[in-house]
């Protein structure tokens, strides 16, 4: 046991070495031109970049909205102003829809922003502090470091892995081998890396401070990814947080920097931010729900709620999350974290069925109270009184959904369930 | 949407299924055999491949251009398969005009195929964790109908694939690896490292309510080179095979009433009674 440690430590030590970069190398793309022995390589990774923005867009994976892209850009320019780029390096910032939480930077200057970031965030500030942070990325050339890395650190363990794992093979322990590696290669690969993260990190609160942001929004960004730990399990979320190491202690980096640069009374624009990402978060909310994630879908709508309690299209949302729980109660113990689950657990299935459907009830009909022309609750109603297996009120309720709506995208499913319906009230006469 | 997250979740997958490649992997809906004798037109979606150079530096390549290729192989190879057991197959291509009479097509196809790529990991999760075919009731919704809608169709086939080639020097690798673990383990184990690989899920959605009627993917104990187009063709077959031939009493759509819809459920043609299985 003791020499297999040694054996761990010793492949550490030894692609720390080989991998580890060296700060004062690294050539921001406004200050220096980059030296000759890396051309190479960064034509590569804008290569690479090219082909993965083209595959993007092939699969039609953007958020289109034009008021809410303008507003991006506003707030993205003057965090870029001090950046001097090549002429090539056009700033972009894009919304991706996906709702898991993160944002990405491109080496020629785009930006990618998830549904799942807007929907997490509460502030203007908040934002301000994600996008500099990506932007530093991209200006500390740090996807081109970390590619260097990702070679290092791959041939490396390779050759370690040609040397290890036939000597093991010896006492019968060639697997045991390959294992350890690959999970140490795997756990060093993952994002840019410590120092990477805290240049970053520096960037960007300096940024927002100087435009009037109060710094602290940084700090919150952190407490609000790191609440989401307690309430979703571990891994199933949190993007942003799992490819940047150390946050802890880069929030206590944070805090320092605080401390030391006390600031003037600043606006986090809190209000602003939420009124121009409204749609988006409840797009989100619906993304969520698509893909299973349903207790991330009602933190989206409560969200909603609380900033504009008289949207029928949120309650509209809501009911159909509820609805959905008692036949995907499994996903959501996959979901939540295991406290949360706990909690559900002691209701029984069919008390927390009993609960979600009598809410659904009630979010479809406050839905309808709000806006009794809106025809997808009608259409929800439907659906949960057949669940209910009370055939004439959902079937009241699905013409009268088909009746507002005739032309329903989804009128096919509709005359499905009544139709399957009136099969089930014949053979029950029968 | 990480082409190599996706491609990592892939290749687990099919390392997964090759500890249990000893049991079937069809699944069907619970009322799939009575479904089935519905199904006269078949719509065949564009398949979602992503292929990948394994190369030794690390930094491997996605090969955009040969899945490209691959997903017209696939989407050819799977209307030949459906046609093949005597149902009317036709691809659907999003072309202009269907751009210019449903604007948002684009968009509603890449949320289905998120959606169904997450169904497809429910299947997983399924086979690995329940191992029964009784409880098989996933669904994709009603999302799916304004696609069976413009396809006149009765089901969508939809299929998500992923593989790898390794480079020379990975193979290289690979090679003395082998060398050297066998010259290590004194000749009593060599390991063999395939130089390529893929998996491939394909699933018959019912285009009514979405439905999850019939899924298998490809069987694990074969590797494959999605770069090849034979052995993408052999694929399919081997995937589709057990998926029934055509019933003779299954109509195209447009005979049957519900195909033109009508408010008033009287109207509507009543077929054998189907437990509620809503969404």
């Amino acid at each position: 046991m003791k020499s297999w440690l040694g054996f761990t430590l010793l492949v550490w030590a030894l692609a720390a070495g080989s991998c580890a970069p060296n700060r004062e190398e690294i050539v921001p793309v406004s200050s220096r031109e980059l030296p000759a022995h890396l051309a190479d390589d960064e034509s590569e990774v804008r290569q690479v970049v090219s082909d993965f923005e083209r595959y993007l867009s092939g699969r039609e994976v953007f958020y289109r909205d034009a008021a809410l892209e303008t507003y991006l850009r506003k707030l993205t320019v003057p965090l870029a102003s001090s950046l001097d780029w090549p002429e090539s390096m056009k700033l972009r910032v894009k919304i991706l829809r996906d709702p898991t939480v993160n944002a990405v930077s491109l080496m020629n200057g785009h930006l990618y922003v998830h549904t799942g970031i807007l929907a997490r965030l509460d502030s203007e500030a908040e934002l301000a502090f994600v996008l500099a942070h990506e932007l530093a990325h991209i200006d500390h050339r740090d996807t081109l470091y970390q590619m260097i890395n990702l070679r290092r650190k791959t041939v490396t363990f390779k050759v370690l892995d040609l040397l290890f794992t036939p000597v093991a093979s010896l006492v019968g322990a060639g697997g045991l081998s390959e294992m350890t590696l690959a999970l140490i290669y795997a756990s060093s690969v993952t994002g840019y890396g410590r120092e990477a993260e805290a240049g970053a990190d520096l960037f960007a609160i300096e940024k927002i401070s100087r435009l009037g942001y109060p710094a602290q929004a940084a700090l919150r960004f952190f407490e609000v990814l790191m609440a989401e730990k307690e309430r979703y399990k571990e891994g199933h979320e949190i993007f942003f947080l799992s490819s940047h190491p150390s946050n802890r202690r880069r929030k206590a980096e944070l805090t320092e920097w605080i401390r030391a640069h006390p600031g003037q009374r600043s606006s986090a624009r809190r209000g602003r931010y939420l009124r121009a990402t409204y749609a988006v978060r409840l797009e989100n909310a619906k993304l969520n729900l698509d893909l299973g994630r349903f207790y991330h879908a009602l933190d989206d709508v409560a969200k909603l709620l609380r900033q504009n309690p008289e949207d029928p299209a949120a309650y509209y949302v809501r009911a159909e999350i509820y609805r959905n729980l008692p036949a995907n109660w499994e996903k959501v113990r996959e979901e939540v974290s295991e406290e949360r689950w706990k909690r559900l657990e002691a209701l029984g299935q069919a008390g927390r069925a009993e609960r979600w459907r009598e809410k659904a009830l009630r979010d479809y009909r406050k839905s309808l109270q709000l806006e009794p022309g809106y025809a997808p609750p009608y259409r929800g109603l439907g659906v949960l009184f057949l669940e209910l297996e009370n055939f004439p009120e959902a079937k009241r309720y699905f013409n009268k959904y088909l009746e507002i709506d005739p032309a329903a995208r989804d009128r096919r499913s509709v005359l499905r369930h009544l139709k399957d319906m009136e099969a089930m009230m014949q053979g029950g006469k029968a | 949407m990480n082409p190599y997250s996706q491609l990592r979740r892939w290749f687990a997958l099919a390392a997964c299924l090759a500890v249990l490649s000893g049991c079937g992997t069809i699944r069907k809906h619970p009322n799939f055999d009575q479904r089935s004798a519905e199904i006269a037109v078949v719509s065949v979606m564009p398949p979602d491949v992503l292929l990948q150079r394994i190369v030794f530096k690390g930094d491997n390549e996605v090969m955009y251009r040969e899945s490209e290729s691959a997903k017209k192989i696939l989407s050819d190879a799977l209307r030949g398969a459906f046609a093949g057991r005597g149902y009317e197959a036709k691809p659907f291509e999003i072309t202009k005009a269907l751009r210019k009479k449903y604007p948002e097509v684009s968009t509603d196809w890449s949320k289905l195929t998120d959606k169904y790529n997450e169904r497809v990991k429910d299947v997983q999760t399924q086979f690995v964790a329940k191992m029964k075919y009784a409880d098989f009731k996933l669904s994709l919704g009603a999302d799916v109908n304004p696609f069976a809608d413009h396809a006149s169709a009765d089901v969508l086939v939809f299929m998500v694939a992923a593989g790898y080639i390794n480079s020379a020097g990975e193979n290289t690798k690979n090679f003395f690896k082998s060398i050297l673990v066998g010259v290590g383990s004194l000749g009593s184990y060599v390991p063999i490292y395939n130089s390529f690989g893929g998996a491939m899920h394909v699933t018959v959605v019912d285009g009514d309510n979405g439905d999850l009627l019939w899924h298998n993917f490809s069987p694990p104990t074969l590797a494959y080179n999605l770069t090849d187009e034979k052995a993408l063709r052999k694929m399919v077959q081997a995937t589709l095979k057990g998926f029934p031939d055509r019933k003779a009493a299954a109509v195209s759509p447009g005979a049957v009433e519900v195909r033109e819809p009508k408010i008033e459920v009287d109207r509507v043609k009543i077929s054998p009674p189907l437990p509620a299985r809503p969404r």
